[in-house]
């Protein structure tokens, strides 16, 4: 049981690449609880789930749960217990619709990026609400290590 | 006239507003599937037929009709549009808060009931009372945009009516005018009604509503594969067959273009780059001409997910896999390059170097921990490989290797050889406790009280507690029965400060970094001297944004051991954190020198030259040239630092 649940662990670090997803919801979390972004419960008033996959193709390698319903908002890794819309897409698409180089009603229309669930509440979900993954976010929304 | 309204969903109002909705071929259909043929076409056409008790019936079964179509619309009304304001209806009885697929769809499907005593006088009543069914058609949610198939016009309702509804009084006795509806104009309003609540119907989320039956009936009557004609409804067999060519070839090529090999990730065929262009959005074909929403979303909605039974299936592969343990970790460490700022081949952890200075040691451990001591980490860590080499199976080597990559700031391998330690040597708690504290790093943290737990477990003192045999699932009671624990432990041996540290590291991985700062603080208090004390009390500071404090607890740790990459890492990270990028380059600098093997340490650098916009910089550091900064920046020289220790 022990290595199963350490090896876990291993999988998810080395799945050949490291998933940009984890870095830019790393960023979020931080944003969120650093009590920037309140506003945006007011705003958009719903819970997202995000499951990535490292390809297409393949399997769920990470889900993340951002609540924008609560007060105040927050964001997680693991999946959510009542989301209002999940969206599901790899890691690369993810990346780039965060950057704002691939527009999200694109990537529906394209396949990239399903959605299940409420997509009147799914259309509230626009990358303008974070800030972009830059490098420069990545590193000013970095975290101490013990 | 009666007659009329009942089929017209009382188009005529007491007030002379034009009913909006119900005086089209739609309706009239509604009798045909009702009440059947000939009168009903008669009653299209506006003849006012005898009331005997044969149409008193159909007047009613008419009625349940007209009531089921407006439930029916005010519930398609009520799916899409729940934040629009709704109509100043004043039918405060026909409340409508979930949509409900089945009951709508047996509304088609269950028999008319027919009240044998009916009154005219009270149906009539009813008809006249009925509300005013205005209509908001206000479009289709604002995802979709511009690029959404366009609002049916206003909905049915702006056809023209097909006869002359008299302003004034509604009575029986009314004559009515005699219009002719031609056969063309009859289809045509079957076509924009069905369309109408195909469009209303195809943006309701749910498979069920799809696949419908009552959907696919619309979509045949849309086309023109069913037809209305006296005798009731009757297929049109060649629009039947185009129809259903039509819809498997969109099935068809709905597969391929699910098929289609356009993805979001680097290996991009050149074939898809000239067709989606640089950022995958496409130059060449415009993907809205003959865009159809229902069918487009009938298969995003239909499409796979992962279900629960797979995710088991994976998770079991990854528990045989990891029974394989050296082989699974040399598989699995062996990666390809990955598409990062700077391209670094990734290095397989447990193959070790092959010329290795200390290869012919006779007891390279004992050597390793003096290096270690003389502050020669690098050294360190080869003399802990070769004698690896020779006994692979020594426990305390690998932890100790796992030690000084955490402390080096390369987590991942850490967690590589702690785990190797663990395996080797259960009892060997100290690794369990590193392994608790990279997993946090790592953000897993459910994985990290997994650990802790298990370090109580094996604890010499504390394996008497009430311990949880398996591991813990769920991390709220994961943490909850941890805390307990580590809090009994506390009880018992007041002075053990690693439980201070457990409970510590517990905190930080819920991210309550005042908590951990507390912890942390007290495990200083008992050990001021100790360096990896101070830089996690550093850490818990500088994460709760206590920067200035934290600085201090960094500095306190690096006086005590200079060469300490993760607390240089830390320092670096809180200036970006103050959005001093320039002074924490100079410090992600230093790190660097002294692991230049860290690949976020290399990113890090080049994102404060980013932040800078010192292009020039970002070139040097891509090609890892750190030398060019020798001059600019007071870079520490390992070889100095541990000489001026000596």
């Amino acid at each position: 049981m022990e290595s199963f649940t350490a090896s876990n662990n291993i999988a998810a670090n080395f799945t050949g690449e490291e998933l940009k997803s984890e870095e830019i919801f790393s960023m979020m979390t931080e944003y969120l609880a650093r009590g920037e972004g309140a506003d945006l419960s007011d705003k958009v008033g719903a819970i997202f789930q995000f499951d990535v996959r490292a390809k297409k193709g393949g399997p769920i390698v990470g889900s993340w749960e951002i609540d924008l319903k609560s007060s105040p908002p927050s964001c997680k890794k693991g999946k959510s217990s009542g989301p209002d819309a999940t969206f599901t897409m790899i890691d690369s698409d993810f990346e780039k619709v965060c950057m704002g180089t691939l527009n999200p009603q694109m990537a529906f229309m394209q396949g990239k990026m399903k959605i299940k669930g409420n997509l009147g509440k799914a259309t509230k979900f626009t990358p303008e609400l974070f800030p972009p993954p830059t490098e420069e976010n990545i590193a000013k929304y970095a975290k101490a290590k013990l | 006239m009666a007659m009329r309204k009942a089929f017209t969903g009382g188009a005529c109002a007491p007030g002379g507003q034009e009913q909006t909705m119900g005086n089209n071929a739609f309706t009239n259909m509604i009798d045909y599937m009702v009440s059947g043929g000939a009168s009903a076409s008669q009653k299209a056409e506006g003849f006012v037929p005898q009331m005997d008790s044969s149409n008193i019936a159909q007047m009613e079964a008419a009625y349940a009709d007209q009531q089921k179509m407006e439930a029916m619309t005010k519930q398609f009304d009520a799916m899409s549009m729940p934040q629009q304001v709704m109509p100043q209806a004043p039918a405060p009885q026909e409340h409508i808060s979930q949509p409900n697929i089945d009951q709508m769809n047996n509304l088609w499907n269950n028999p008319v009931e027919t009240n044998k005593h009916a009154d005219i006088e009270a149906i009539e009543h009813k008809f006249s009372n009925m509300p005013v069914h205005a209509q908001n058609f206000t479009g289709l949610p604002g995802m979709m945009g511009p690029m959404m198939y366009p609002p049916m016009g206003m909905g049915p309702q702006t056809m023209a009516p097909t006869t002359q509804q008299p302003t004034e009084e509604i009575k029986v006795e009314e004559v009515p005018e005699v219009v002719k509806v031609d056969d063309q104009m009859l289809k045509d309003d079957m076509k924009e009604s069905t369309a109408y609540l195909i469009n209303k119907l195809s943006q309701v989320p749910s498979e069920k509503m799809q696949n419908s039956q009552f959907l696919g009936f619309l979509k045949q009557m849309n086309s023109g594969a069913l037809e209305v004609d006296e005798n009731g409804l009757k297929e049109n067999p060649q629009k039947m067959k185009e129809f259903e060519d039509a819809a498997l070839k969109k099935a068809r090529m709905d597969a391929e273009w699910y098929k289609d090999p356009i993805d979001g990730n680097l290996e991009e065929t050149k074939e898809n780059q000239k067709f989606y262009g640089e950022e995958g959005i496409i130059k060449e074909k415009d993907p809205f001409t003959n865009f159809d929403p229902h069918e487009f979303f009938k298969d995003s909605w239909n499409a796979d997910e992962l279900k629960e039974d797979e995710l088991q299936k994976m998770m079991a592969n990854w528990k045989a896999q990891a029974m394989k343990s050296q082989d699974f970790y040399e598989e699995t460490l062996t990666q390809p390059p990955t598409e990062t700022v700077i391209q670094v081949p990734k290095v397989d952890h447990f193959k070790f170097e092959e010329d290795n200075p200390y290869s012919n040691v006779e007891d390279a451990y004992t050597l390793a921990c003096q290096l270690n001591e003389e502050l020669k980490v690098h050294d360190a860590i080869l003399a802990l490989k070769a004698h690896l080499t020779k006994e692979p199976e020594h426990a305390p080597s690998w932890r100790m290797l796992g030690q000084l990559y955490q402390e080096n700031d390369e987590d991942d391998k850490a967690i590589a050889y702690l785990l190797k330690a663990y395996e080797l040597d259960p009892y060997d708690c100290e690794s369990l406790l590193y392994l608790g504290v990279s997993c946090t790093n790592e953000l897993n943290p459910k994985v990290a009280m997994n650990h802790l737990l298990d370090w109580l477990r094996y604890h010499l003192d504390y394996s008497d507690l009430p311990i949880p045999q398996e591991h813990i699932e769920d991390q709220d009671l994961l943490r909850d029965e941890l805390r307990g624990l580590l809090n009994q432990a506390l009880a018992k041996n007041p002075n053990d400060v690693d439980v201070l540290i457990c409970l510590g590291v517990v905190e930080f991985g819920e991210r309550n970094y005042r908590g951990a700062a507390e912890y942390f603080g007290q495990a200083v208090e008992r050990e001021p001297n100790n360096y990896n004390y101070c830089n996690k009390l550093g850490a818990a500071l500088a994460n709760h944004l206590r920067t200035d404090d934290a600085l201090q607890m960094y500095d306190r740790a690096l006086a005590l051991r200079p060469n300490l990459v993760r607390t240089w890492a830390n320092v670096g990270v809180a200036y970006c954190n103050r959005d001093r990028f320039d002074e924490a380059a100079g410090k992600f600098m230093n790190a660097i020198a002294l692991n230049p093997d860290a690949e976020h340490l290399w990113k890090h650098l080049h994102a404060c030259f980013w932040a800078t916009k010192e292009f020039e910089k970002c070139e040097q550091v891509k090609k890892r040239n750190i030398e060019y900064f020798r001059g600019e920046y007071d870079i520490i020289n390992p070889e100095m630092l541990q000489r001026s220790e000596l």
